[in-house]
């Protein structure tokens, strides 16, 4: 930080100089809870902001979802969707086209398309990062 | 009769790798999580094999698996130490402890079981270390980052090690496949370019390690392929790799 900087900083702080003290912050995104269950049984919660995929939820907790393109290309990452559906992004054209491709089950959302919208979403994790993929 | 023990031996490159040795004559330990798959390759290789069941990132489980190992079999003469975990993942859902547990297989893994055998094999003044790095290690591959680093740190690694142990009676070889058959890239969405089959892997890393070979590369035409990417500059390989790579997510390609 130049000296200039860092006098403008205290400046501000001490209230010397008029106007706004720091850049206008983003609104805050709302946090969701979003369970995930685990084919071992086992199940753990993750705070999700508000439009995070369900990838990159789970890839903060102890299990994080297999994935292989992270672009819903090719449906490793797909998960079954217990509770909380319409708290999903809706699935796009490319998604519906991958899951008709590779033979995913209606049912299930590819999880790096699904974006969080609302609280109350519980899926099961297929495929964990580092263990044998499970067949749906 | 020299013994191998060998990590991540349940299935892929690991198992058919603990059958290459058995099969010329070496004592094996066979490591890894899935106890039924384990004690299915040893039963069918018979005397002279072994198992143990460890998580390669928890230390004492996995020291306590080779000690275990290493009184059932001898003293370790060569640890292959190469169980290893990945998936394609793009860096817009980097997470810590995503990465972390890559890098507790991958890195961590090889680390416990190095430091499980290194004392031995100094007191003995002979042996061999070796781990199973990736051509994935030359050059952070798209949408592979936590898996490319992973490797890079594998292939550092040992080439350090080899030049401190080598005076000391001990050999280090880093194994670089490009792709072969396994659990693992049965997984990958993409084309595998002049991916080898499982048992062609394993004899030729066996035959590698036994040569003492400080690397052992292999399919040489990924190898050259990818020593060549190595040298390319930083502008060209961003937007080259980003089209041309096989690990490159096609949406995002096009
Ligand atoms: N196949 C390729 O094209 C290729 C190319 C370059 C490098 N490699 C490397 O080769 C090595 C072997 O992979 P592979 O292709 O043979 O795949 P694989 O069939 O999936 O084998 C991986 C092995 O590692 C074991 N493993 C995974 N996580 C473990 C953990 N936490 N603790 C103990 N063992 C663990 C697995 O056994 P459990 O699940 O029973 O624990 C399995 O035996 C890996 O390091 C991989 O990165 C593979
Ligand atoms: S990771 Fe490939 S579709 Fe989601």
């Amino acid at each position: 930080m130049t000296p200039f900087g860092i006098r403008k900083r205290l400046k501000a702080l001490l209230g010397l100089e008029g106007g706004s003290s720091s850049a206008p912050q983003p609104p805050a995104l709302p946090s969701y809870d979003v369970v995930f269950d685990c084919p071992d049984g086992s199940t753990y919660t993750v705070s999700a902001k508000e439009g995070d995929s369900l990838v990159y939820a789970a890839g903060r907790g102890p299990q994080p979802i297999s994935t292989g393109c992270t672009d819903g290309t090719c449906g490793t990452c797909r998960v079954d969707v217990l509770e909380g559906a319409e708290f999903l992004t809706v699935a796009d054209g490319h998604e519906l086209k991958t899951k008709a491709d590779v033979g995913v089950p209606d049912a299930q959302r590819l999880a790096c398309q699904s974006g969080v919208l609302g609280a109350g979403v519980r899926v099961k994790i297929t495929n964990i990062l580092g263990e044998e993929p499970i067949d749906p | 009769m020299s013994v191998a023990i060998i990590t991540g031996a349940s299935s892929g490159i690991g198992a058919a790798v603990a059958v290459e040795f058995h099969r010329r004559g070496w004592k094996v330990g066979l490591i890894a999580r899935r106890d039924d798959l384990l004690k299915e390759h040893v039963e069918a290789m018979g005397e002279g094999a072994a198992y143990a069941t460890a998580d390669v990132a928890d230390e004492k489980g996995l020291t306590d698996a080779i000690l275990k190992l290493e009184s059932e079999l001898g003293p370790c003469d060569l640890m292959f130490a190469n169980a290893g975990i990945g998936d394609g993942r793009s860096a817009r859902h980097f997470t810590s402890a995503n990465t972390l547990k890559i890098m507790n297989v991958n890195c961590a893994g090889v680390i416990h079981a190095f430091a499980a055998v290194l004392p031995g094999m100094l007191k003995r003044g002979t042996g061999t270390l070796s781990a199973t790095s990736s051509v994935a290690g030359f050059r952070g591959l798209p949408n592979f980052g936590p898996y490319s680093a992973s490797k890079s740190y594998v292939t550092s690694l040992l080439e350090s090690m080899r030049i401190d142990l080598r005076p000391h009676g001990v050999g280090v070889t880093t194994v670089h496949p490009g792709f072969v058959v396994s659990e693992l890239t049965s997984r990958n969405a993409f084309d595998m370019p002049f991916l080898v089959q499982t048992d062609k892997a394993a004899r030729i890393i066996v035959k590698g390690l036994l040569k003492g070979k400080s690397e052992v590369n292999f399919p040489w035409q990924m190898i050259c392929l990818m020593k060549f990417v190595r040298w390319v500059p930083n502008w060209l390989y961003d937007r080259v790799i980003a089209i041309a790579s096989p690990t490159t997510p096609k949406k995002e390609a096009e």
